[in-house]
């Protein structure tokens, strides 16, 4: 293999995705060209920006309140909005955080502490002649079965999934008024390509859905992609399935669309891509 | 946050003397605020769950909680961030190249030096991240999750030879802007 097959297949061995067969031959090429390793500690540079997310420190501070330093609160601000991985930490230690508000103080349980065993040995003979007299043998002290230490952990960890459960049961109610908006093509919305659907939130609403008519059969699948108006994206899933009526439905924090101005593109995986504009007013 | 109470003062200490009931209230905090990381963590929760463990006896030991939250309020961070910090260790396995073998180990308590040092360096990176092309960090995301380049180019809906030089030029963002030397981002194309 050459410099330029080497360097090129060299993202995909630092990320662990280059075929057995090509990375030998990417690193037999390595061994003797010190160029090509000057390009490898380059990706791996590159790999490092690449992979770089959000501290877990950072995202700790915003998931319990607390204020980052101005550069981190940007910086986490603006990468957050492009990071589903960092979106769902966050999500999970917010989620972590409701737990811990939602926590009863329980009474602590008593067990098994072995410094009782510690009884002082006049007494242990005393209860051994004692009951020697009733013509009994003494009753047998029991040490603890190490069963139980992994019973009361998995005890520990089935209270947490019953707060767990029993939060998402507390908050799961019937919604209505859900402002629904379908998203209309460029080609056929009134006014040419460059209008944009208007998406009006109404003040309150916490949630809007948007309704992307297809005729595709239920069940296709597709990417979406919400970008913002510097291109920027804000959201993407590419576990979109179209429903038994035909169309792609997604809800959305209200929030997560400020005022303003988005491309919405729509990938079914069989199909021509369909690019939405929707401007979004509160 | 609730300031500390006398009961938490001797929550901790118990929890160092290895007091069965101290053990189990602290067993019992780190196992409710693991648990809605359970699912993501799959086969690897029990071993968060001791390694959760041992970073609280390990920061308990060198006093590094100070009163100013509950005990339970700080178990619970503590064990927040080691879960958040196990799940971006799985994420990183297919990356075997990357790891540099001949690297020195972490220190387990680095200086303040350390800390500064490092803080800047990941500020620099995450900086570098937000000033390369949105299409650049799409690719190289999936790049690093693993994928071929044949999986890329499928999903893509690219060539495959032109996928490799789209993710050789992006490198070259990416370290310009390492070097600061961009000032907006575009695509990989421009």
């Amino acid at each position: 293999m050459d410099c330029t097959g080497t360097s090129e297949r060299l993202p995909w061995l630092v990320g662990g995705g280059l075929p057995a067969a090509e990375a030998d031959e990417v690193r037999a090429h390595l061994a003797t060209c010190p160029r090509c390793r000057e390009e490898l500690a380059e990706t791996r540079r590159a790999a490092a920006v690449f992979g770089a997310h959000v501290p877990v420190a950072v995202l700790m501070d915003l998931a319990w309140d607390r204020t980052p330093s101005a550069p981190d609160a940007a910086l986490a601000a603006s990468h957050l909005a492009s990071c589903p991985e960092c979106r769902e930490e966050l999500e999970l230690a917010r989620e972590s955080r409701r737990l811990e508000a939602d926590a009863q103080e329980r009474p602590r349980a008593v067990r098994w502490n072995p410094s009782w065993l510690a009884v002082p040995a006049s007494l242990a003979a005393g209860l051994v002649l004692g009951f020697g007299l009733w013509g009994r043998g003494p009753a047998p002290v029991t040490p603890p079965d190490p069963r139980v230490a992994l019973l009361e952990q998995e005890t520990s960890r089935l209270r947490g999934m019953v707060q767990a459960l029993e939060r998402a049961a507390s908050t799961a109610r019937p919604r209505i008024n859900l402002p629904l908006f379908e998203l209309v093509p460029p080609l056929v919305r009134r006014g040419g390509a460059s209008q944009a659907t208007e998406i009006a939130v109404p003040a309150g609403a916490a949630e809007i859905a948007l309704l992307a008519s297809s005729d595709a059969p239920a069940g296709t699948p597709a990417s979406l992609a919400i970008l913002g108006a510097d291109g920027r994206e804000v959201w993407r899933t590419d576990e979109l399935v179209s429903g038994p009526p035909g169309g792609y439905l997604v809800t959305v924090p209200a929030e997560m669309l400020p005022a303003g101005t988005y491309s919405i593109r729509l990938q079914p995986r069989s199909g021509a891509r369909v690019d939405y504009r929707v401007r979004v007013r509160r | 946050m609730a300031p500390s109470t006398r009961e938490d003062a001797e929550t901790a200490a118990g929890f160092l003397r290895g007091d069965a009931e101290a053990v189990s209230t602290v067993d019992g905090w780190i196992a409710g605020a693991a648990s809605s990381f359970r699912a993501r963590l799959g086969d690897d929760w029990h071993d968060l769950l001791q390694e959760a463990r041992i970073e609280i006896l390990r920061l308990l030991r060198k006093s590094a909680w100070r009163g100013e939250a509950r005990l339970k309020t700080y178990v619970w961070q503590v064990v927040g961030h080691t879960c958040l910090d196990a799940m971006r260790r799985q994420k990183r396995r297919p990356m075997m190249e990357a790891v540099d073998a001949d690297a020195p180990l972490p220190a387990d308590d680095p200086s303040p030096l350390d800390l500064l040092i490092h803080e800047d360096s990941r500020r620099r990176l995450l900086a570098a991240l937000e000033a390369v092309p949105a299409d650049c960090r799409d690719l190289w995301r999936l790049i690093l999750s693993g994928l071929s380049y044949q999986q890329i180019g499928a999903r893509m809906g690219v060539a495959e030879g032109a996928l490799r030089v789209r993710a050789y030029r992006c490198r070259k963002r990416a370290i310009e802007a390492l070097s600061g030397n961009v000032t907006a981002a575009t695509t990989a194309e421009g």
